[in-house]
């Protein structure tokens, strides 16, 4: 019985640690002014994009060509930002574009984020042949770079949506893995990890409680700067005729064809390109104050 | 020395190996068939049939990738499918100008990012300080293409200063270069500063300020240096997106330069001429890092010493 | 009082770390007396204000947050605070060098070392870089590292060379006044007593005052003549070293003698001090050790002690010898 009791009484110690870890991190979070402002700007522009559907019909405003409403300007009556060449709603489209972007991005990076670092730590942790034969594939990966590599293989793969993330996913994995080796190579070397190891702990619970909570910050800020570069790369991607094709919008395939009307309608150019600055930058916002927050002794 | 670069050049053997390898059977994965893409819907299937012979096609994916590192080896990148001249013959006709392009680029993100950095390092907290870091944010935060487009509308449609495009004379040089580089400045530019902001901090900073070095000189000769460093391991990372971005860049001002060929052949699916950029511009890639490799050896003599 | 031959007089120093989770009172009306010729034990605790005392008379107080608030230190009887940066650039190592606690970050890691020792001398005597080096590889020999590796790095040497480095930059120009932070700390127990003899030797030869930073009441014993004892930003024991060795006046000092293990005696428990330094944001209203002091009074939690001599040159802070009873001493007794 008494022994139950310290476990318990360990355990809610060890949560209470957890939370005020977690408390701390949001307290110096939140002195962040600016990554503060990143997270209001993305969540607004997350709401958008997931809730496009409520603002304007898909089929309707997104894809419906309407010859008589051809490329009105913004402000125009009954159409915020303006219409495209084909008449469609700018800001329908913007919106429902945004939800491609975002998606593509997003589970591209969530691929490669699980991806990479299952095969960073299995690298670091286990070290010799396997680390070897892991790291030398991803130095060939890492030897092109990045946004070459993706185009090369949607080109082969062919322009759509799961070819885009395939080609995203492959082309950030060596980065999350670059990063996941490092760490658990450090933290491997702790001695905690050699007193966990010393009383015979098996290698998946020493993965699963001491490693992974200790990599877990570098990976978290990796993400948010990784998700700021897929949407520059999925946006590249389909600017350069390798993305989704016409007439799904998309931010970039919309840049793309916006870029034919420069000359006179150059806001077909600008507020696409606005969309995706400012989701890019309030990534970065995001990521700088998290890595900020997370491990305060960089700053 | 020379013989750390040897070491390192024959470890890059293995890695363009296997970026080839990599590349090349990618690139089989492409739908269609090469053989009839060349002769057009008219051929008949004992047209396509011979040329799949003569070509090499009907051989197993290793037995040509062998024949065409093979061939790699003599210089011989095989022949485009539809340009009727060697790859490697087109690629050296463009290849100069992805040279100068890019160097420019590399010249005016160094010259302009590394005193900014320090410059908002040693006034952290004031407004230079702070516009730095605003103008900075922008630039990694806007994708390259839209700003090239920016770029075009304003000073080219607008002001009509700069051509839209193409590489004549120096005017056509500079949007695209300032393009390609305002994202790479920005990321040296935020290095620059935050491992300018650790080296003030340091011990032998301090050691150096107590004999009585001047405060200019402390930042110029004894944090900058180290500073410098972290400096250089980021310019090595940009290098990835200077090349990465040279090839939307070009597109977007109709450069000339292998990016641009080498989306022209995605377009037209010439494997060979897709295949050939890519290796270059990896080796390209490759030599650049192991440059960067050597200039930390000249930096700090403890990572000098580990090289020779 | 006789006539003093002071080099360093520092009076009511008031020094303040100002961030935004708030203010660290570093120095409370710290005062130090440094005699020509001799050398001063400033002894404490980590964190009690002593790397900053040291830093305020070069005036490298990191800033911000550092502000000297208020106070007044003297040089041979010229005043430094009022200096401008480009005046005290000429003193920094010139009439006054220090030497920093951990040698292994002391040096810079891309410059030779005879570059570094160099440096201080073109910058202060008119010589060509030539004769720097020259002079360079002199300081070298006299710190017992041969001349020819004035040519390597720093990540060439050991700590304890390194720290021969340390003192020969400090030692370069010869300056009048030495300022050692913890110089042994970060050494291995015999190279410790070979730098300490060392730096006897050098502060003969060349006649220069040293005031050591320290917590090692070993190395104080070793080499000082007077000893001021600091806790919390404030001195509250001085005296020479026999009187502070041998009739230690403040519970602190007491404190920290009985922290020692007795070779003579060595069955007897360690009486460590109890509890910690006070929160230096937050410090107590009246004597700032008096949490911790065995013989606390009422007095002591709100007024700040003033001094009690016990003769011309020992004074002790502390409320317990107000009543002009600190020739006998009270502690024990009570």
């Amino acid at each position: 019985m008494a022994g139950t009791a310290t476990k318990v009484d360990q355990e809610a110690r060890g949560h209470a640690k957890k939370d005020s870890q977690m408390a701390d991190v949001w307290r110096r979070f939140k002195r962040n002014k600016s990554a503060v402002a990143g997270m209001i700007v993305l969540t607004i522009i997350l709401l958008l994009v997931i809730f496009a559907s409520a603002f304007y019909d898909y089929e309707a405003d997104a894809i419906q060509q309407n010859v008589y409403e051809r490329l009105k300007h913004p402000f125009t009556e009954g159409h915020l930002l303006g219409t495209d060449d084909l008449g469609r709603d700018l800001a329908a489209r913007l919106l429902h574009g945004g939800r491609r972007s975002l998606i593509i991005s997003f589970v591209s990076v969530g691929i490669s984020v699980i991806a990479g670092s299952i095969l960073g730590a299995v690298a670091g942790y286990y070290g010799g042949l396997i680390d070897n034969v892991i790291m030398r594939c991803i130095d060939v990966l890492m030897a092109i770079p990045m946004t070459m590599l993706a185009i090369v293989i949607v080109a082969a793969l062919g322009a759509n949506i799961p070819n885009m993330i395939i080609a995203l996913s492959i082309s950030q994995i060596p980065s999350f893995a670059r990063v996941m080796r490092g760490q658990v190579l450090t933290v491997r070397g702790t001695e905690y990890i050699e007193a966990a190891r010393a009383i015979g702990t098996n290698d998946a619970s020493i993965i699963a409680e001491h490693i992974v909570p200790n990599v877990l910050s570098p990976i978290i800020v990796q993400v948010a700067i990784r998700a700021a570069t897929a949407i520059t790369n999925t946006a590249t991607l389909s600017f350069l005729g390798l993305g989704v094709s016409a007439p799904t919008p998309e931010w970039g395939a919309m840049l793309s064809s916006g870029r034919n009307y420069i000359r006179d309608h150059s806001y077909l150019t600008f507020i696409p390109g606005l969309a995706m600055m400012f989701t890019i930058l309030s990534l970065n916002l995001l990521g700088d104050g998290l890595r900020d927050a997370l491990d305060p002794r960089l700053r | 020395m020379l013989k750390y670069v040897i070491k390192r050049i024959i470890a890059l053997i293995p890695v363009i190996l296997g970026v080839t390898l990599v590349v090349f059977l990618i690139m089989q994965l492409a739908p269609g068939d090469p053989a009839r893409m060349i002769l057009g819907e008219m051929a008949t299937p004992e047209e396509v049939a011979q040329l799949r012979t003569e070509m090499g096609l009907d051989q197993p994916v290793l037995v040509r990738y062998i024949n065409y590192m093979l061939d790699f080896c003599r210089g011989d990148l095989g022949d485009s499918y539809f340009k009727h001249r060697p790859v490697l013959d087109e690629i050296l006709d463009r290849f100069p100008y992805t040279v100068r392009l890019a160097a420019v680029a590399a010249v005016l993100t160094v010259v302009m990012s590394i005193p900014i950095g320090i410059l908002a390092a040693v006034k952290q907290n004031t407004i230079f300080d702070n516009a730095s870091l605003v103008v900075t944010l922008f630039g990694i935060s806007m994708p390259v293409f839209w700003l090239g487009l920016l770029l075009i509308i304003l000073f080219s449609l607008k002001l009509g200063w700069f051509p839209t495009g193409g590489a004549e004379g120096w005017r056509s040089y500079v949007l695209p270069a300032f393009c390609l580089a305002f994202s790479n400045m920005s990321t040296v530019a935020r290095t620059t500063r935050s491992s300018m902001l650790e080296t003030i901090r340091q011990d032998y900073v301090r050691t150096a300020a107590a004999k009585g070095v001047p405060h200019r000189t402390v930042i110029a000769r004894h944090a900058f240096r180290n500073a410098l460093i972290p400096t250089i391991t980021v310019i090595g990372i940009q290098m990835s997106q200077l090349l990465g971005g040279s090839v939307v860049v070009e597109t977007v001002f109709a450069w000339p330069g292998v990016g641009r060929l080498m989306i022209d052949s995605i377009n037209s699916r010439d494997t060979p001429m897709v295949l050939g950029c890519i290796i270059l511009l990896t080796i390209v890639f490759s030599v650049l890092n192991l440059i960067i490799d050597l200039c930390y050896g000249f930096v700090d003599p403890r990572i000098k010493a580990s090289q020779s | 009082m006789s006539e003093k031959n002071l080099a360093v007089e520092i009076k009511d120093l008031v020094v303040e770390y100002r961030t935004d989770t708030g203010v660290v009172q570093a120095l409370n009306h710290f005062e130090l007396e440094l005699e020509k010729g001799k050398t001063l034990g400033l002894v404490g605790e980590t964190g009690a204000g002593k790397t900053t005392a040291g830093l305020s008379m070069l005036r490298l107080i990191p800033d911000p947050p550092g502000v000297i608030v208020g106070g007044s230190i003297k040089v041979d009887g010229e005043e430094y605070l009022t200096k401008t940066e480009k005046e005290m650039e000429h003193i920094r190592g010139k009439k006054v060098s220090m030497i920093f606690q951990d040698p292994m970050t002391a040096l810079n890691p891309v410059f030779t070392v005879e570059d570094q020792i160099a440096e201080s001398i073109a910058l202060h005597e008119k010589v060509s870089k030539k004769e720097a080096i020259a002079k360079a590889g002199d300081m070298l020999e006299a710190v017992g590292i041969p001349r020819a590796r004035g040519k390597e790095y720093p990540h060439q040497f050991s700590g304890g060379m390194k720290q021969r480095v340390v003192i020969a930059i400090a030692l370069a120009c010869s300056p009048s006044i030495l300022i050692a932070d913890e110089p042994t700390t970060a050494l291995d127990v015999t190279i410790q007593a070979q730098v300490l003899e060392m730096m006897k030797d050098l502060k003969k030869k060349y006649e220069t005052s040293l005031l050591l930073i320290t917590h090692d009441l070993g190395v104080v014993a070793e080499i000082c003549d007077d000893v001021s004892v600091i806790y919390a930003g404030t001195v509250i024991e001085h005296g020479s070293l026999e009187d502070v060795f041998n009739h230690p006046r403040h519970p602190y000092t007491e404190g920290l003698f009985n922290s020692l293990p007795d070779l003579d005696n060595p069955t007897a428990k360690l009486k460590p001090i109890k509890g910690l330094m006070p929160d230096p944001s937050n410090l107590p209203k009246g004597c700032a050790f008096c949490p911790r002091c065995e013989y606390a009074m009422p007095i002591c939690e709100t007024e700040k002690p003033g001094k009690s001599f016990r003769n011309e040159e020992h004074y002790v802070r502390c409320h317990l010898y107000e009543n002009g009873d600190a020739k006998e001493g009270r502690i024990g007794k009570i």
